[in-house]
């Protein structure tokens, strides 16, 4: 675990906007190397031509080979582009068409219907963005762990699990066993529910009062659920179907539990879901393919496809005016700045190596990185316009802060 | 009939230059810009109550390849549902109805929303040469009026003639000021819908079903007209006689509020005794120089203090010291505006929005000075109970610093500078201005009573001081503010000479968006500020008409708004 104190502050026309007292919650386990825990590979057909996967971070991503050498690209059949067919006769143990690898952390929201009659009921520690505000230093020392500090969700791919962490103190509170093989979680607005996406066809419904699954939506052999996004107002997740061809993604109606659309989207094999915040448009991103895609979510059609390459996730500024891509298409990484308004490239920014998430700090100063490969986060400074990367070991897989 | 081109060039001057792009060939896709539809007089932001597109109102919608490179307007009835090859559509479930596009051009459309459009949340499509945009989402409500404003920004001077005669019905301005009890006409548009065609010449006469007031600054005014402008399909007239009590000013706030609850964008006026020169009773020697163009300059000290209890572990409170100095030529033009010096009339109130934060930095149109600061020369030096600090500019694009500041709960001890007592500015003189010393006093601040915490914005609200000094005045500024979906709203009241209380009213109130579930999604804080009368002191320099010094305190307080 490692806690980052950020502040933000900036002069403006109108004054000082200050950001206090945020601590960024690396979310890697750095006792043990994901090639330990998961060593999941499958085979999958890009392009009709087989190609070894397996999951970086929440990012699926083509290897050349699996650790012990098995895999032999001639050896598969990709004539049906969505079943490769082992030819040989010595078949290693690669599960086919599925991938495994782990999933990415939701942060358990508080209570959200907290009015100003009740200050203790904001429970972020952060001195919000206002005008003629002093710049602050850090504090030398990070606040002592209270039963405020909020819980972070975590899928375990392999184990069929979510786990439910305290952040502060950091530990395991409880083990959620739900559909096999899940990947990415999100929670509702109103912390109530987290929906939980299952490679194997599901999506787990988990009622966090009781830390149990209370409803495991099928979505049926066609769609392999990955990516996943709730609207603002709670009523709509989003899901994306992790394949191609017949990528796309699903609707869903979160109080009737059922897929009310499905939408083909351009991006093969979609993976990272985000809306803006306003929840307008969803913005689709592929760690195997060309493009993004952005979708109206009012009519679920397609509104524009970014020239980006292999994308992983997707940050917003608060006021969803500026998008920020980690793409994978260079090594090291990118992030790039898209004008959500005009959807015209501002800028690029090189963090480490294979960038798979990204999240933006309150007060919009602070962008976080995961860079798997290197196991390093990088850390773009807005205002100052700065990168900074650092080793933090292993793989760090998933980003949620504590505040 | 013919379209007024004075109406539609004023309507696109603003925004054009805020979303110019390079546009590509006339055969690209169209592309319906983010969050750019919008009333075509108020470019109130969606995320505002007052935000929605009224059916049988002109709408503005932004973007690329919308249309032809070079503008195009309509120019005789019937209108026609295609304009220049663009075509616009309006969505909803199964329903398609055709918008009436009445200028079109690659970066800009304006166009008549249809009386029969659905309510609701629906979408529009541009069609360019048969290729089609993307989706944009627009919410569609039976009424919410705009009124063009002559700075074509939503805001400022509005569009207001002063009836005269029939042949004699000048643009109310700074140079040509209506008196109390004449008549004026307002331009706008979104009153509601029309039984008809909205493509013919609109019926003449009071709109039906729609109950609208005008209210100069807070005053009702009596109507005497409320309809459709003969001239121009989608256009509104307000004729209404200047409430013989309404203040005086040179920047007199004006809004329409239609149905008892839908508050229009807040223009001015020039209201006075004379026809053709006003004054302000809030710093008017600051207002005569800037409509007159006469040299000013200032040397301000402030300080702000916040209290912070929404959104927080614990409640906080984060006071800083400031200084700002400049000296300007104001150009002379014919509407000038400037909604950091264009002060409402004591006892009333103005409120503007835009789309953006105001608090982080997006400044309203026209905030920004046009002209090239005078030289001051080096920096000033300020002298006071806790030494001397010389005024250097910490900031680019300002000579403004930061002096000192503190936040409770042991963040930052104090190092504030600006505590009551006796200081005095000495600049030393530059290529524009001439050296000068001045002596001013900051006085113990004044202590506000209710700082409220959850505020029902149907309700009027009353706030309370004591305290202060003499001379001084007293604003209330409130700021709300919905980050997701990039919408600002500001007020700001004059309290009236003396007075220690005020009473914001609902029409200011709820126009402001509610603070959302997540509280960290909104931006929601209300100032008391103070503009102390003893600071007031002139500051005497060569180059300069007018120059003063000046201390003003902000105390605010996190909100609630529901």
């Amino acid at each position: 675990m490692n806690f980052q104190l950020s502040r933000a502050s900036r002069m403006m026309a109108a004054g000082i906007g200050l950001s206090l007292c945020w601590f960024v919650l690396e979310a890697c386990d750095c006792e043990e190397t994901k090639e330990e825990r998961f060593p999941g590979y499958w085979v999958a057909c890009i392009g009709n031509k087989p190609a070894l996967m397996t999951y970086v971070g929440d990012s699926a991503t083509i290897v050349s080979s699996d650790p012990a050498g098995n895999f032999n690209p001639s050896q598969w059949d990709c004539s049906n582009p969505n079943s490769p067919n082992y030819k040989g006769s010595q078949a290693p143990s690669y599960s086919s068409s599925t991938p495994s690898g782990p999933g990415g952390y939701a942060r358990v929201h508080r209570n959200a219907s907290a009015t100003g009659s009740s200050p203790s009921a904001y429970l972020p520690q952060q001195l919000r963005a206002l005008p003629f505000l002093p710049q602050i230093p850090p504090l030398a020392t990070p606040p002592p762990c209270d039963s405020s500090y909020p819980d972070v969700l975590r899928p375990i791919h392999t184990q069929a699990i979510v786990t439910r962490v305290s952040t502060c103190p950091f530990a395991v509170k409880t083990s959620i066993p739900v559909q096999t093989r899940p990947l990415q979680i999100a929670i509702t607005p109103d912390g109530s529910l987290a929906l939980v996406t299952s490679f194997d066809n599901a999506v787990n419904f988990i009622d966090l009062s009781m830390n149990k699954v209370v409803y495991t939506l099928n979505t049926g052999d066609s769609i392999n659920p990955n990516g996943l996004a709730i609207s603002p107002d709670g009523t709509t997740a989003y899901v994306s179907n992790f394949t191609a061809p017949g990528q796309s993604y699903i609707v869903i109606n979160i109080a009737n539990r059922t897929v009310t659309n499905t939408i083909p989207t351009i991006v093969q094999y979609p993976q990272g879901l985000t809306l803006t915040p306003d929840g307008s448009q969803l913005w689709i991103t592929t760690p195997l393919y060309f493009g993004v895609d952005v979708f109206d979510t009012l009519t679920n059609t397609r509104i524009t496809s970014l020239n980006i390459s292999y994308t992983t996730d997707v940050a917003f500024n608060s006021l969803g005016t500026r998008a920020y891509i980690t793409s994978q298409s260079t090594t090291p990484g990118t992030v790039v700045v898209v004008d959500t308004g005009t959807f015209q490239i501002l800028n690029t920014y090189t963090v480490g190596n294979t960038p798979t998430d990204i999240s933006m700090s309150y007060g919009d100063q602070f962008l976080v990185v995961n860079n798997s490969v290197d196991g390093t986060i990088s850390v773009i400074d807005l205002l100052q316009n700065q990168v900074k990367t650092a080793k933090v070991g292993a793989n760090p897989s998933g980003i949620a802060w504590v505040h | 009939m013919v379209y007024s081109g004075f109406l539609f060039s004023l309507i696109r001057a603003a925004r054009i230059v805020f979303f110019c792009l390079p546009i590509g060939s006339a055969f690209a896709q169209p592309l319906i810009f983010s969050r750019s539809v919008y009333n075509a007089a108020s470019y109130t932001p969606a995320g505002i109550p007052g935000g929605g597109v009224a059916q049988g109102s002109i709408f503005s919608v932004f973007g690329a390849n919308l249309g032809p490179t070079t503008g195009v307007s309509v120019t005789a009835f019937p209108l026609g549902t295609a304009l220049g090859g663009t075509t616009i559509s309006i969505v909803q479930g199964n329903t398609t109805v055709a918008a009436i596009p009445v200028y079109a051009s690659a970066t800009q459309i304006n166009a008549i929303m249809p009386s029969n459009a659905p309510l609701g949340m629906a979408s529009i499509q541009v069609s360019y040469n048969s290729r089609k945009s993307n989706f944009a989402p627009v919410r569609i409500v039976n009424s919410s009026f705009g009124i063009f404003s002559a700075l074509g920004t939503g805001l400022g001077p509005g569009i207001i003639q002063n009836f005269i005669s029939a042949t004699n019905q000048p643009i109310n301005s700074t140079s040509a000021v209506a008196q109390n009890g004449q008549a004026a006409t307002l331009w706008g548009t979104g009153l509601g819908p029309i039984q008809g065609a909205d493509n013919v010449a609109p019926p003449v006469g009071n709109l039906p079903n729609v109950k609208v007031e005008v209210f100069v600054g807070g005053v009702s005014a009596p109507i005497l007209y409320s309809g459709r402008a003969p001239c121009c399909s989608g256009s509104d007239q307000v004729v209404f006689t200047v409430p013989a009590n309404a203040p005086t000013g040179c920047w007199v706030p004006v809004y329409v509020r239609t149905n008892g609850v839908n508050v229009s964008n807040f223009v001015t006026m020039a209201i006075g005794p004379s026809t053709s020169t006003c004054t302000t009773d809030v710093l008017p020697s600051v207002t005569s120089s800037f409509i007159n163009g006469t040299t000013i300059g200032e040397a301000l000290t402030m300080r702000a203090s916040t209290y912070h209890d929404v959104g927080v572990r614990a409640p906080v409170t984060a006071i800083a010291d400031y200084h700002v100095s400049f000296a300007f030529e104001p150009p002379v033009v014919p509407f000038p505006f400037n909604p950091a010096v264009a002060f409402p009339p004591s006892g009333s109130c103005t409120f503007y929005t835009h789309q953006g934060d105001m608090l982080n930095g997006d400044i309203l149109p026209g905030a920004a000075p046009k002209t090239i600061p005078l030289d001051m020369g080096i920096p000033f030096l300020l002298t006071g109970p806790n030494g001397s600090k010389t005024l250097t500019a910490s900031f680019t694009g300002a000579a403004s610093g930061y002096l000192g500041g503190q936040v409770s709960n042991n963040l930052l001890p104090s190092t504030l500078f600006l505590d009551p007592g006796s200081y005095t500015v000495q600049g030393f003189g530059g290529l524009n201005v001439g050296a000068f010393t001045t002596n001013y006093t900051i006085p113990t601040l004044l202590t506000w009573n209710n700082r409220p915490n959850v505020i029902d914005r149907t309700q009027p609200l009353t706030l309370t001081w004591t305290g202060g000094d003499s001379g001084q005045v007293i604003a209330i500024v409130g700021f709300g503010e919905d980050l997701p979906t990039a919408s600002s709203a500001v007020f700001a009241c004059i309290a009236p000479a003396g007075a220690l209380s005020f009473t914001i009213p609902p029409d200011i109130l709820t126009n402001l968006p509610a603070t959302r579930p997540n509280p960290l999604q909104s931006k929601d804080i209300f100032y008391l500020l103070t503009l102390s009368g003893s600071s007031l002191q002139k500051i005497n320099a060569t180059g300069l008409d007018v120059g003063l010094t000046s201390f003003y305190s902000m105390q605010g307080k996190t909100v609630v708004l529901q």
